[in-house]
């Protein structure tokens, strides 16, 4: 099966126009339809590569030993050292990519035409619709402070409707707790992939470095994309009202004006730990306000997948020759 | 429109809480929802002013309850014109005079003549004057009408010459039902209602403890009348009183009989003197010594008499007032009883039941019983004035008696029979004449006992007490057994334990059977032997109306119910003047007792004496508190002067209450607060329904 492995450069004069407005897509009631709306737009937007169907990365040379295949001998390399050289490729298989979309009650919120959960929902439609597409392996886990739904990764026909069907339910969780949902994660996931992890990102993040560093040491490669409301960034209220925590139900008689500075000191505060410890870990990262085209989204997941793949954190498993 | 108390229209000026705080407001109600206040700090509410006033018309609703409250606190009146400032208004005055016996100690009546002079000089030619006297009654002495009737300057001087012809009587002093009557007086006036101003009951007495005013306890107080005590004070404070104590002894020996009946001497709290003397009026020995510490009472006997007559007069003599120091003595009218035992008995028997019957009715007091037995009823010897009581049967008769027994119940006497034998019933056959009754001899083993005593039943009244109800210890050794039937009309006093009747009672015409099972000689039960034989049969010969006492000891003011044995001859009463007042044939009381002293009823059936007394409440002649008057609802005025010669200002502001008393315009407003107050939720709710943006926020 071709796969489309290529350097992306988009184009910058064109990408601006191409880019659809978030509202816009969100007045399309399918979220399947969304995520392919996006995904072909995303598609015309960059150069094609002229390595197209190549999927096997050469990474070393290794001596011949007899026994070996001698269809894997870089003669060229032969004729320039006079030694035999067996060329060693880099196992590809096809990727398993888990999603882990937050469905607690504050995603809930959105000051605009849509909130931050159909927004998480819609990215996550979209990666699951442009990696499905190529060939790859799809799973979904819904949580809140355990894990709602899970899916484990399939790439068979009708599976992504199910995806599509189980990320258009509105959330139905309370609180946010990161950490029970990632323990659970890294005891199921006995095999390497990607983990994606949607989420707003409003709680404590104490013990979020420790799990996310687990998944990490087990082999996973994990993005964070943390979604936020513009109004929750920048705080554009101007009468004082008895402000409702969503998930706690708690009241709290707030002052807007007054308050702003405190809340953009201490939001800032949480973003740039967040942003700290996943720098540390190696892990990619990209903040998400629910105004910003899709297309970002995905541009910035396929630059946070070439910045991984560049990294050689550990030996891997190699093999010499075949067909990957 | 007035106000009474204008000063609260200061407090409308609360209208301006409203306003301002309309003009200031607090969003403190608005909700945000947030997916997450873990950023925030809480903040301190913030006010916003605002240079424009909204909501006109609910601010108007707020300001306008605001002032309706002021004004009810102001207590608005309308004026009428007769209560303007230049027509004056007279008051309406009852002058309650006491001319109870209490009054007629030393210097009283000059203290009320000159008390009542005081009053009468201070009233103007627009007041309006009653006077009406109380002893246990009250009398009208002078009207409204006749007051207004009188030349102006002939008012005064005829209404002083009323009350000083007032005099004192013997009555005892009911001064609650006085003041009700005064004051129903007073509300009665239909002249004076019309013209408005002050009512006034001005009480003019000596306020003893002795008067009773029970009856202002169940009076609601007219509002707008003023009750003004002016209690008249007695010089002397020493005074006692003699009061005879009731014999309760059933012995043949009476107090009166010996001529010493007891008697209860009480001194007053405030006597000065504790030592007096009592003896008879026309007694030449000298008295008995008594000593009584003030406030309390002694038990003494009166000095004795050799020969006691049968009325006397006992008198006190060491204290300062002597209007309460004799007690008139009769001695009450004996009464023979007869009764009738049909039975041949032997009386000495003890076996026999006329042996009990005898030691049952004993001489007492007032009675003296005579118990008869007989074989036989002689019909010639019933009717008249001998006629026996009560009679006992216990054994068969022949049916000449029967006849004669049979009319007699009838006649409405009592008969009591007791089976002694199954051949008894035959009475109980004839008398009662059911055919299906039967009466036979009952098996007992051992004994048998009596159960299911009705003892709600007149006949056995006197065993009601809690203790003298068990009749346990009554052993009955043989009985009779009588089989009622159904549809008879019989009462059944009490049963044996084999459910069988014991006692039972039956009206025959105008009178009634007492009818025992079996009789209470030792041969058939132990009921003469216990202590509830004497009650029982007495309680029997009661039912009869037989012991009906007559007393012979009576207050002032008593009616007087006449002897029966002067029945059907011509009666006078002589009075302790000596003068004699015929009774009407048929009349059967007297109540013109206005006096102490020793009454007789005279006829041709002889003389019957009882004693009239002045009465004991009468002697309690300390002080009583006003309060107590003032606990039971009548309103006091605290000073004399003040209350008979107010102000021009006190009583127009006066005047000015009662109006808006009468008006009480306070109501509406407080009604149109309510109603105010309504619209105003009505008109918030609404706008609050209409007005998204002003969800959760202060409209």
């Amino acid at each position: 099966m071709p796969r489309k492995t290529m350097p992306l450069r988009p184009q910058r004069s064109t990408q601006a126009a191409r880019m659809v407005d978030p509202d816009s897509l969100m007045r399309i009631k399918s979220i399947e339809l969304r995520a392919k709306v996006i995904v072909e737009g995303f598609w015309q937007g960059i150069h094609r590569s002229p390595f197209r169907g190549f999927s096997v990365e050469f990474t070393e040379y290794r001596p011949y030993t007899p026994g070996d295949d001698p269809r894997y001998i870089d003669w060229r390399l032969y004729a320039r050292t006079d030694r035999l050289h067996i060329k060693m490729f880099e196992d590809e298989t096809n990727l398993r990519c888990h999603l882990l979309v937050d469905h607690s009650r504050s995603m809930s919120y959105g000051s605009g035409a849509h909130t931050k959960a159909q927004y998480a929902a819609t990215l996550a439609a979209t990666l699951a619709y442009f990696l499905f597409n190529q060939g790859d392996a799809v799973g979904l886990a819904l949580f809140d402070d355990t894990i709602q739904q899970y899916m484990s990764c399939r790439n068979r026909p009708n599976y992504l409707h199910r995806l599509m069907l189980a990320l258009e339910a509105p959330p139905q969780g309370r609180t946010t707790d990161l950490g029970r949902p990632l323990q659970h994660l890294t005891r199921i996931l006995n095999r390497r992939g990607l983990i994606v992890l949607i989420s707003d990102l409003l709680t404590s993040i104490e013990r979020l470095e420790w799990d996310l560093g687990t998944l990490y040491a087990r082999g996973h490669d994990v993005i964070v994309f943390q979604v936020l409301d513009p109004a929750e960034l920048t705080l554009d209220f101007d009468t004082p009202a008895l402000f409702e925590d969503l998930e706690t139900g708690r009241d709290m008689y707030v002052d807007p004006v007054a308050a702003q500075k405190g809340y953009h000191e201490r939001l800032s505060a949480h973003l740039t730990q967040v942003q700290r410890m996943c720098r540390g870990l190696g892990i990619g990262y990209c903040l998400f306000d629910t105004k910003r085209p899709f297309d970002e989204a995905l541009l910035n997941f396929m630059q946070q997948r070439m910045r991984t793949r560049k990294q050689i954190r550990r030996p891997r498993k190699a093999r010499t020759g075949g067909t990957p | 429109m007035n106000f009474l108390f204008p000063l609260f229209l200061l407090g409308s000026m609360a209208a301006a809480v409203p306003i301002l705080l309309h003009l200031i407001r607090q969003r403190t109600r608005q909700r945000v929802s947030f997916s997450s206040l873990m950023f925030f700090q809480p903040t301190l509410p913030r006010f916003k002013h605002r240079r424009r006033l909204e909501n006109l018309l609910l601010l108007f609703l707020r300001c306008l309850v605001v002032i309706l409250l002021a004004v009810a606190f102001a207590r608005p009146y309308l004026a009428r014109p007769t209560l303007q400032k230049s027509v004056p208004v007279g008051r309406r005055m009852v002058l309650l005079i006491d001319t109870s016996a209490s009054m007629r100690r030393a210097g009283m009546g000059a203290q009320l003549r000159q008390t009542a002079e005081s009053l009468l000089a201070q009233t103007t030619a627009l007041d309006r004057v009653a006077v009406m006297r109380f002893d246990q009654t009250l009398e009208l002495a002078l009207g409204f009408d006749e007051w207004d009737s009188l030349e102006p300057d002939q008012r005064v001087p005829t209404t002083l010459t009323r009350i000083a012809q007032l005099s004192p009587t013997w009555a005892a002093t009911d001064l609650g039902q006085a003041l009700v009557g005064a004051a129903e007086a007073l509300e009665d006036d239909d002249i004076g209602s019309e013209q408005g101003g002050v009512k006034q009951v001005h009480l003019i007495s000596d306020l003893q403890q002795g008067s009773q005013v029970q009856a202002l306890q169940a009076y609601t107080w007219p509002v707008g009348t003023e009750l003004i005590v002016k209690a008249l004070a007695c010089e002397s404070p020493s005074n006692a009183a003699l009061q005879r104590v009731p014999d309760h002894g059933t012995s043949g020996s009476t107090t009166e009989e010996t001529g010493a009946p007891r008697i209860r001497v009480t001194n007053a709290a405030t006597a000065l003197s504790e030592q007096f003397q009592l003896n008879w009026a026309d007694a030449s020995s000298p008295g008995t010594s008594v000593y009584v510490v003030p406030g309390h009472s002694s038990l003494v006997n009166a000095p004795a008499r050799s020969d006691p007559p049968e009325t006397g007069r006992l008198v006190l003599t060491g204290d300062d007032h002597a209007f309460d120091n004799s007690l008139y003595l009769a001695r009450p009218l004996r009464r023979k009883i007869k009764i009738l035992y049909l039975g041949a008995d032997d009386p000495n028997d003890s076996e026999a039941m006329l042996y009990y019957v005898k030691r049952a009715f004993q001489r007492d007091g007032i009675h003296d019983f005579q118990v008869l037995a007989r074989a036989r009823l002689d019909p010639a010897s019933l009717g008249g004035t001998d006629t026996a009581h009560m009679i006992i049967v216990t054994d068969t008769v022949d049916q000449a008696s029967l006849t004669a027994l049979r009319a007699y119940v009838e006649s409405g006497r009592t008969v009591l029979m007791a089976l002694r034998s199954a051949e008894a019933g035959a009475i109980l056959y004839a008398l009662t004449g059911m055919n299906t009754l039967e009466v036979q001899e009952a098996e007992v083993d051992k004994y048998a006992m009596l159960e299911h005593l009705d003892i709600q039943h007149p006949l056995l009244r006197p065993f009601t007490a809690p203790g003298f109800g068990d009749f346990t210890q009554v052993h009955v050794w043989q009985y009779r057994q009588v089989s009622i039937p159904d549809a008879a009309s019989v009462q059944v006093l009490a049963r044996f334990d084999t459910d069988d009747p014991a006692w039972f009672s039956l009206k025959l015409g105008q009178g009634q059977l007492v009818c025992m099972a079996c009789g209470w000689h030792p041969e058939d039960s132990d009921l003469a032997l216990s202590s509830k034989f004497v009650p029982l049969i007495h309680s029997i010969l009661e039912s009869g109306g037989a012991l009906t006492a007559q007393a012979s000891q009576y207050v002032v003011g008593d009616t007087v119910p006449l002897p029966a044995l002067h029945a059907g001859s011509d009666m006078r009463i002589r009075l302790p003047d000596n003068t004699t007042v015929p009774v009407p044939s048929g009349q059967e009381n007297f109540a013109a007792t206005d006096q102490p002293g020793i009454y007789a009823v005279e006829s041709l059936a002889g003389r019957h004496a009882f004693a009239v007394n002045l009465a004991p409440r009468e002697s309690r002649t300390a002080v009583m508190p006003t309060d107590e008057l003032e606990q039971l609802g009548a309103v006091l005025k605290d000073s004399f002067a003040e209350s008979v010669a107010p102000t021009s200002q006190l009583r127009q502001q006066r005047n000015l209450a009662a109006l808006e008393h009468e008006q009480k315009i306070w109501r509406w407003v407080l009604l149109a607060v309510w109603m105010v107050l309504l619209m105003e939720i009505g008109l918030s709710a609404w706008l609050t329904r209409i007005t998204p943006g002003l969800q959760g926020e202060q409209p």
